[in-house]
């Protein structure tokens, strides 16, 4: 039996549901108060909605939302540092000649290749706490600076290789400056790169667990680690709807970034970002 | 080449000495490194400084804040590969990764062979935006849904299986029971690879012309001789880049501690792999043995490396004569 047109279709809505159903059902627990979820015979929709959740959230003073706050600082501080630095070098490492350039850029692709996450860890553990940073946000920011520096140099190297050279030169004869060539120039075109760049390193940093549950105990954790210290869904201020919130909250700023950014993403494989 | 030109271009446009025209290189070359400078310093201590410090630290007995190490050779290594922790903690990694590869190749593979066969461009996409979705999402929170989904007082796994299926009386207590811990964290593995394994393997696929199947199909042949006559053996190159990519599956950690509580220990030992045993052991035991951690670590990243180099032996021979797939 082949199947037609509509079979396929209604095969991916079918995955496609099961995919977003887990996400759904946390939506609808977030809109249901904690006595209706525990209510037997459990229910897969809500017999009351209420909004009471989203109030307990920010009402009762749970530090739930000062750590949403303190994932918004550092990647506020993170995403712009690193979209920055990787321009810069990714365009220098694409067209600017120096001694010693192709062997260091090779020196820093290898890394990729190297599954060191740990070890790494071990470092950077001894590196924040000998800088007296320790469950900071500084603490967390200095190693998070590190996360995917690497690809995103790749990325923008490649997206600069990819502007065609004859628009430099023109500048050039033009009696342009080299930065000044850089910045009017070079950096518009490849802005479709650096917005790729963006929203990796923001989904990067804001998701980012290993270096956070590891370096942050209290004051500097953000919100993902948060929630994962919690221990018990059934009792106290952190039952299960109302973490549900929370939990909806710390998924809107990856969902606006990646539907306001997806289309750069696109643009930005079409033009040979991941290339080797 | 283009340097030459260039140069060239810019002694046109302003006639001067060839002592300017070298000072422009030099002044090139220090323009270069200071646009990398940024990089290269986040890189030089978070990457070149930390693997090599973590690898001397490896040969000492050194322990966090402790004043006194000593270089102990080989010892930490010896120790490692004779601690049960370790060794049981390969097995489980290696358990995890036959368990989360299989279902997060295959699944995937269907639904992308499914997908690529939908031709209506705006439908494709708005599919693909949708199954993307879970991968955009932070991992701890994946990993802490599901530890709610598999609550087994309501969560939705049970809720399903008992309340609304009745395929079973009672529901189990996933995370709790040792055997079903591990196939509960590879079940979330599989959920949470599908999207972003199939727009992988899309990228493959849409490498591969599509007037191959029409002629196939002229010629009579069926979907699923298509599929593995010429849709497979094309799709090698992409499949063997996933592959060695899974890999890494053996270092899993982060999905451990945020399933089971950031180093509550209340993760049932079916489920203490070497990476999670070496976080528990570097960073919440009380001495902080630095050192051992490392150690093992390093064994860890030699296990993968090595790894990666056979899987990549393997399947030498007709690397070179096929091309395409994706472009990773």
């Amino acid at each position: 039996v082949k199947p037609g047109r509509f079979g396929r279709h209604t095969f991916i809505w079918i995955v496609i549901a099961l995919v977003l159903l887990p996400f759904v059902w946390v939506i609808l627990l977030s809109v249901r108060p904690y006595s209706d979820l525990v209510l037997l015979p459990p229910t897969f929709l809500p017999r009351v909605w209420t909004l009471g959740n989203y109030q307990a959230l920010f009402n009762k003073d749970i530090a739930l939302t000062q750590y949403f706050v303190n994932s918004a600082i550092v990647s506020a501080v993170v995403v712009p540092l690193v979209v920055f630095s990787t321009c810069l070098g990714g365009y220098a490492f694409a067209r600017l000649r120096f001694p010693g350039r192709d062997l260091l850029f090779w020196l820093l692709v290898i890394s990729l290749f190297l599954p060191v996450a740990f070890p790494r860890l071990i470092t950077v553990y001894e590196l924040v706490s000998d800088w007296g940073l320790m469950d900071t946000l500084p603490g967390l920011m200095l190693p998070y600076l590190s996360l995917g520096i690497v690809i995103y140099l790749f990325i923008m190297r490649n997206i600069f290789i990819e502007i065609p050279k004859e628009l430099e030169d023109a500048a050039r004869i033009d009696g342009a400056t080299l930065f000044g060539v850089f910045r009017r120039i070079m950096l518009p075109l490849a802005a479709p790169g650096a917005m790729m760049v963006t929203m990796l390193c923001f989904l990067t940093t804001w998701g980012e667990y290993l270096f956070a549950v590891t370096l942050s105990t209290s004051n500097a954790l953000t919100l993902p680690v948060a929630m994962t210290l919690v221990t018990s869904e059934t009792q106290g201020d952190t039952v299960l709807t109302v973490l549900a919130t929370a939990y909806v909250l710390a998924m809107i700023p990856p969902l606006l970034v990646y539907l306001g950014l997806n289309r750069f993403f696109r643009a930005g494989l079409a033009q040979g970002a991941l290339k080797f | 080449v283009t340097v030459g030109s260039l140069r060239g271009s810019a002694r046109l446009a302003q006639p001067r000495t060839s002592s300017r025209a070298l000072s422009a290189s030099v002044q090139e070359a220090l323009i270069g490194y200071a646009f990398v400078a940024p990089v290269v310093l986040i890189f030089g201590v978070f990457y070149a400084y930390a693997i090599a410090r973590s690898l001397a630290l490896s040969f000492t007995n050194f322990k966090f804040l402790s004043p006194s190490s000593q270089f102990v050779g080989l010892d930490n290594y010896v120790t490692a590969l004779q601690d049960h922790w370790v060794l049981e903690g390969f097995a489980k990694a290696a358990y995890f990764t036959v368990l989360s590869f299989l279902g997060s190749l295959l699944l995937p593979l269907l639904v992308a062979l499914v997908l690529d066969r939908v031709s209506h461009p705006r439908l494709s996409s708005i599919y693909r935006v949708l199954l993307f979705l879970p991968a955009i999402m932070p991992a701890p929170l994946i990993a802490r849904l599901w530890r709610w989904m598999y609550l087994p007082s309501f969560g939705l796994i049970n809720y399903v299986l008992v309340d609304w299926l009745h395929i079973l009386d009672s529901g189990p207590l996933w995370l709790v029971s040792p055997e079903l811990a591990m196939p509960s964290l590879a079940f979330m593995a599989w959920w949470s690879a599908l999207g972003i394994v199939t727009i992988f393997l899309l990228a493959g696929l849409d490498g591969i012309p599509k007037e191959l199947y029409e002629a196939a199909r002229i010629d009579g042949a069926s979907e699923l001789r298509i599929v593995w006559s010429i849709t497979l053996p094309l799709l090698r190159n992409t499949l063997i880049v996933w592959s060695i990519l899974r890999i890494e599956t053996l270092a899993v950690v982060e999905p451990i501690l945020a399933m089971w509580g950031g180093g509550g220990g209340s993760a049932p030992y079916s489920i203490w792999t070497w990476a999670y045993y070496a976080w528990e052991t570097g960073f919440k035991s009380g001495r902080m043995p630095f050192g051992y951690a490392s150690a093992i670590g390093w064994i860890g990243a030699g296990v993968m490396i090595a790894l990666a180099l056979v899987v990549r032996w393997l399947f030498r021979e007709r690397d070179r004569a096929t091309e395409g797939g994706a472009a990773v």
